[in-house]
């Protein structure tokens, strides 16, 4: 829980009037590190709990031309051809116009009256609330 | 202190006991004939009352003729005499985004960095593979192709209009440096939490 303490402490009665400080000054509670240490203990005391992932190494097409001439990998059976990529005209239309930049999301241009617009401060909000969970981590248990 | 895993399979073996007939389905992500009774796939099984051995056969022997190794989604349902419905999707996008770029890792920073380059091409064959999934039936494959975009956003992956030979070269050497810089540095704050525990 987060702690607003409204005592006579020196550090909150000095914050009250320094106001660029005020919402920075949290008291934090002193808390054992009980999370810590159990962790540890526990990793001790358990035998082999779904121990640590052994990473694959998967063949990747090192050589370019293939990668630009087929879809490597797209084939993934032990036998069989890889898949070639064709000529520009044998794909449909809507394929050319697809929009492939990275989307950035804003408000701006957007219909208060649509869907997206409230979907997107909906989104911003709860990115704002998430960063300040996180600037108010350690205070909070 | 149990882990968060075997925690979860606390609760799975739990409800499956509580419950009698009715089962948890289980999503996993097998490697294709590779696998193995060990955990994590042994005691998901386990907590769903599913043979393991049996189960592990069975799965090596339907990606017998896939090459070893390749991620493969899974969904199994388990009915109420202990038989059991596994559904082998096709590999996951991030895996086929890779491999058709040539890289082994995506990026650490997307967005901010690009760790390999595709074309429209590439995202309509991979599309066209991928619509066969269950998770995809019914939907027309623009909207497949705009999620696959979507995930190569998500991992770095720049869609150009031609990749050129020597161009790419370059870029993948460069991030081959990059990305054994990465590791290294990576190590080393692995070493330094040891010491420091």
């Amino acid at each position: 829980m987060a702690v607003v303490l409204r005592c006579s402490c020196t550090l909150q009665n000095i914050a009250r009037f320094i106001p660029q400080y005020t919402h920075e000054v949290l008291i934090p509670i002193r808390s054992y590190a009980v999370k810590g240490l159990g962790k540890i203990g526990g990793k001790i005391g358990v035998k082999g709990s779904g121990g640590p992932k052994k990473k694959i190494d998967l063949p990747v097409e090192g050589d370019v031309k293939k990668l630009i001439m087929n879809c490597s990998g797209l084939n993934y059976m032990k036998e069989g051809p890889e898949v070639k990529l064709k000529e520009d005209h044998e794909y449909p239309e809507w394929l050319w116009k697809l929009n492939t930049e990275r989307p950035t999301a804003s408000l701006e241009g957007l219909d208060e009256d649509s869907d997206i617009y409230w979907y997107r401060v909906r989104k911003y909000a709860k990115a704002q609330q998430r960063a300040e969970m996180k600037r108010f981590k350690r205070f909070i248990k | 202190m149990a882990s968060k895993k075997g925690v979860k399979v606390m609760k799975v073996a739990k409800k499956v006991a509580e419950s009698g007939s009715k089962s948890t389905f289980l999503k996993a992500t097998i490697p294709a004939g590779m696998a193995t009774p060990a955990p994590p796939l042994g005691p998901q099984l386990g907590a769903r009352n599913i043979n393991i051995a049996q189960f592990c056969k069975d799965f090596n022997l339907r990606t017998s003729k896939m090459k070893e190794g390749t991620p493969l989604p899974c969904r199994v349902s388990v009915n109420a005499d202990r038989t059991y419905n596994l559904v082998i999707h096709h590999p996951p996008v991030t895996y086929f985004l890779k491999q058709a770029a040539g890289i082994k890792k995506g990026a650490t920073r997307p967005g901010q960095e690009v760790a390999g380059k595709v074309t429209l091409k590439h995202i309509y064959e991979i599309a066209r593979l991928k619509s066969e999934d269950p998770t995809f039936e019914g939907i027309p494959l623009k909207k497949v192709c705009e999620r696959i975009l979507g995930v190569a956003h998500s991992m770095g992956i720049q869609i150009v209009e031609t990749v050129q030979f020597k161009e790419y070269q370059r870029f993948l050497n460069q991030r081959k440096t990059i990305i054994e810089e990465e590791e290294k540095e990576l190590e080393a704050i692995k070493q330094a939490k040891l010491l420091r525990v």
